[in-house]
């Protein structure tokens, strides 16, 4: 068995070492290798659906390389450099297939059962219901709703006192309020950047790569709100002009 | 001994037949339904706090007259339940237990995927409608792929008039077919948790569930025979 392995840093990660293996078995008849990880992190082996690929364990890889015949390895680990980062081992002749996990084959092949991030309901809503299940369940969607806010930064709508919205009649629903804070974020980074130094624009930068996301994002932001503001002062107009005769009508019934 | 009762189509009585097989055998039966629970359900932890992390499987079944591994019923509950977990905790209640029926979702998800992996055998429900036949085929596909045995075919709420293909589905899938006449007390007794072996004994569904149940059982002496002898030949 051949094997020739590569090791090189992560972009912008300098403490992930990737590891990459290739193995060659230049032998008539396929031979059963076992690559084993000598770096002294964890091993972080390619997945799907969560679910380590065939063959890795938590230590390396064990798989058969067919006669005459190239296979390429590669996982990440967060570990200092180390040469060899791995020890490849011939296991000699490849007897039957060993048989594996079929749960983890069920997991990786078919598609994923967990319902959508966005079907969750508002945290807020399951607060409103105050009962023991409501709020293990909040406790439970907690951590999904996590992985939505750090993408996009809106602030939990839980910050809004959902009561408030029915004595005082200047605050808004919690939703509304959401997305307006949220459009006004956008908007006050793309200020930002409107017109903006070298070093504002630097410090403003997370990632350059978002930038055309950013100009999208907020040119739709302008658009739905001219057309929220057209429609709620149409409505504003309509509601002031609203003047229900309930004296006549309470002796009507 | 994990049994899988799964069967594609929605609908069909996957629960009533899961329930009912499961009194037959005196099982634990676990709903595996993460995201649409048929089950009854109490107070206490469930399957979605077992697959999160936060309840050990045997501190989820609840003891009645069919004890149940009942499945929250939350959207949240089911995103945060990692059906990777979902092996392991049926290996760990039919160790305890002796016999697990798994009651399947809909569907060929990895939901439906894993207790398939992990079943030693499966049964599989069908509606006598048409309709409903090719997605059983489908699913017996799956379980041949995942190695879960099929001990039977369950054609549920068959009417007298219904034009049944048994033999023809029988030799398509292979294994017996056995039809559930309609009867409201098989439909009503997940709820009323009062199973047709014990509520209505001579009815022909709880002859079903006998006879479906034997069969588990004869399964299960043969692997353990099978089991015994390559031990005994290594």
């Amino acid at each position: 068995m051949e094997s020739d392995w590569t090791l090189t840093r992560l972009d912008g990660r300098d403490d992930v070492a990737l590891v990459t293996v290739e193995l060659h078995n230049p032998s008539p008849v396929d031979r059963r290798v076992r690559v084993t990880n000598r770096l002294s992190g964890p091993l972080l082996p390619p997945r799907r659906a969560g679910v380590p690929e065939r063959g890795w364990d938590t230590d390396g890889f064990t798989g058969v390389v067919p006669a005459g015949d190239r296979r390429t390895l590669g996982y990440a680990c967060p570990a200092p450099d180390e040469r060899p980062p791995v020890e490849v081992r011939d296991e000699g002749r490849a007897s039957a297939a060993a048989s594996e996990s079929t749960a983890a084959a069920a997991i990786r092949g078919l598609d994923a059962a967990r319902p959508p991030a966005d079907a969750l309901p508002d945290a807020s809503a399951a607060h409103g219901a105050g009962t023991a299940s409501a709020a293990m369940e909040t406790d439970a969607g907690g951590r999904s709703d996590d992985e939505a806010v750090s993408q996009n930064d809106d602030p939990p709508a839980s910050d809004e006192t959902p009561s408030a919205t029915g004595t005082d009649p200047t605050v808004v629903p919690p939703s509304v309020a959401a997305w307006l804070a949220a459009a006004e974020r956008r908007i006050e980074r793309g200020e930002q950047l409107t017109d903006a130094s070298a070093e504002t624009a630097a410090t403003a930068l997370g990632g350059a790569d978002d930038l055309a996301a950013l100009d999208e994002a907020v040119a739709a932001d302008a658009e739905r709100l001219r057309a929220v503001s057209a429609r709620a002062a149409r409505l504003a107009e309509r509601a002031a002009a609203v003047d229900v005769p309930y004296t006549a009508l309470r002796r009507l019934a | 001994m994990i049994v899988a009762v799964a069967g594609g189509k929605g609908g069909v009585g996957k629960t009533a037949v899961a329930y009912n097989l499961g009194a037959a055998l005196d099982a634990v039966v676990v709903d595996a339904d993460l995201g649409m629970a048929d089950l009854p359900h109490s107070q206490g932890p469930d399957l979605h706090d077992v697959l999160a992390g936060r309840a050990d499987p045997m501190e989820a079944v609840c003891h009645g007259r069919v004890s149940l591994l009942p499945c929250g019923r939350s959207l949240a509950g089911a995103r945060a339940a990692d059906v990777g977990c979902l092996a392991e905790a049926l290996r760990t209640v039919a160790a305890r237990v002796g016999d697990v029926v798994v009651d399947c979702p809909a569907g060929l998800r990895a939901d439906v995927g894993v207790p398939l992996a992990v079943a030693d055998a499966c049964v599989l429900v069908a509606s006598p409608r048409r309709f409903a036949l090719a997605d059983v085929v489908r699913t017996r596909e799956l379980a041949r792929e995942l190695d879960a045995g099929l001990i039977g075919v369950v054609l549920n709420r068959t009417a007298d008039d219904d034009d049944v293909p048994a033999d023809a589905l029988r030799r398509t899938l292979g294994a017996p077919v056995s039809a559930v006449p309609a009867d409201p007390r098989v439909g009503r007794s997940v709820d009323d948790e009062r199973p047709v072996v014990s509520a209505a004994p001579d009815s022909a569904a709880a002859e079903v569930f006998r006879s479906l149940g034997d069969r588990v059982r004869t399964c299960k002496r043969e692997r353990r025979g099978r089991d015994d002898h390559s031990v005994n030949s290594v």
